[in-house]
């Protein structure tokens, strides 16, 4: 990961240390979800990048995350954001026993036009003596009807499991059909 | 595995112009992310830093913006204007001095394709020893044109010092 500041920073091209792998990307379209499977191990860190919406009736919706296939109660986000026509504007989400992790926020709606994109950062994927936390950005502005109104958020998340990350599925939240354009990246980051 | 995240440029700013630009853009990546660390001089007046494409400076900027500050506690700002405010908030307030060094990151993603252009954005500052801002955004700029210059500039004519490095970022299989 290149460090802020770096003293030889008026190089260009890739850093001495390179440290950002390419694992897969995705495209996926007409489905409601996609799972990356046989995720190498041997990174420090996971980090999903995307560009997506959905087909939901135009207005906000989001992408979700699951581990190891697992459906159980065992994802603890919490999330703040804040939403232009949101009331009041900023919200506060936090469910302790979910069945996934919330990944950010893209807009439902099929005009091509509005979209959204994010990261979002597994720490300590193939760690087996820890829980497995994440965190990240995502939001957009506008959604599929043309109306102006932006939705941001920062959520974290933990999966209750000590279990390395093998596949990681990313969904729709509300079961809506992801269109023709998503494209959702994972990538592998090295520690020192 | 294929690696990624390059450095495409950086520039270094020494304090004698309000403005920073990223120029010749290539289009042979899939995402940017700008990081910044720099100190601008505004002497009393509230200063915050723009961000534009493509020299546009017409009204085709959207954001959505939420940050945490001294007085109001919590702010959130939905902005529409002739550019993305990547550091503070809309009629927030940016008074670093050289001890205060401002962090700003923004990711812009499919700056190439042919879509609408959108990316998020973080920030964080210190000014003084009592005030202390962060947040983050959502944003938009409403054309397909492949983005090839990136412009960053402050408000009222502070002006910049510090680092600020653009990288890009190629999606693809290992």
């Amino acid at each position: 990961m290149p460090i802020l500041g770096v003293i030889d920073s008026a190089k260009t091209g890739r850093l001495a240390n390179p440290s950002f792998y390419q694992i897969a990307t995705a495209t996926p379209s007409g489905v409601t979800n996609y799972t990356f499977s046989s995720i190498p191990q041997g990174y420090q860190h996971l980090q999903i990048r995307y560009f997506a919406k959905d087909n939901r009736s135009p207005v906000y919706s989001g992408l979700a995350l699951r581990f190891n296939g697992d459906t159980g109660a065992n994802y603890w986000y919490s999330f703040a954001d804040v939403a232009t026509t949101q009331v009041p504007t900023f919200g506060n989400y936090y469910d302790s026993a979910s069945t996934d992790a919330f990944c950010g926020n893209s807009p439902g709606g099929t005009n091509n036009n509005y979209w959204g994109s994010g990261w979002h950062t597994i720490f300590n994927y193939s760690d087996t003596s820890m829980w497995k936390y994440t965190g990240g950005v995502g939001g957009n502005n506008g959604v599929g009807d043309g109306s102006y109104g932006g939705f941001v958020s920062q959520p974290g998340n933990i999966w209750r499991s000590t279990a390395a990350i093998t596949s990681i599925n990313i969904r729709s939240n509300t079961g809506s059909t992801l269109t023709a354009g998503t494209r959702i990246s994972l990538y592998g980051i090295k520690g020192s | 595995m294929a690696e990624t995240y390059d450095l495409i440029q950086s520039l270094t700013v020494t304090g004698s112009s309000d403005t920073a630009s990223f120029t010749s853009i290539p289009g042979t990546y899939t995402d940017l992310i700008v990081q910044g660390n720099f100190t601008q001089t505004m002497p009393s007046a509230s200063c915050d830093i723009d961000m534009r494409f493509n020299s546009d400076t017409a009204g085709n900027y959207y954001q959505q913006g939420a940050g945490s500050n001294t007085t109001p506690l919590f702010r959130s700002e939905a902005f529409n204007g002739g550019s993305v405010r990547v550091m503070g908030l809309q009629n927030s307030q940016t008074t670093g001095g050289e001890n205060n060094p401002n962090f700003i990151e923004v990711h812009i993603a499919e700056y190439a394709n042919s879509y609408t252009k959108n990316g998020v954005n973080s920030w964080a500052y210190v000014v003084g020893t009592a005030t202390a801002n962060v947040g983050f955004g959502a944003f938009q700029w409403r054309s397909t044109s492949a983005i090839t210059r990136i412009d960053f500039k402050t408000t009222n004519g502070g002006l910049l010092t510090g680092t600020i490095n653009l990288y890009g970022i190629l999606a693809g299989n290992a």
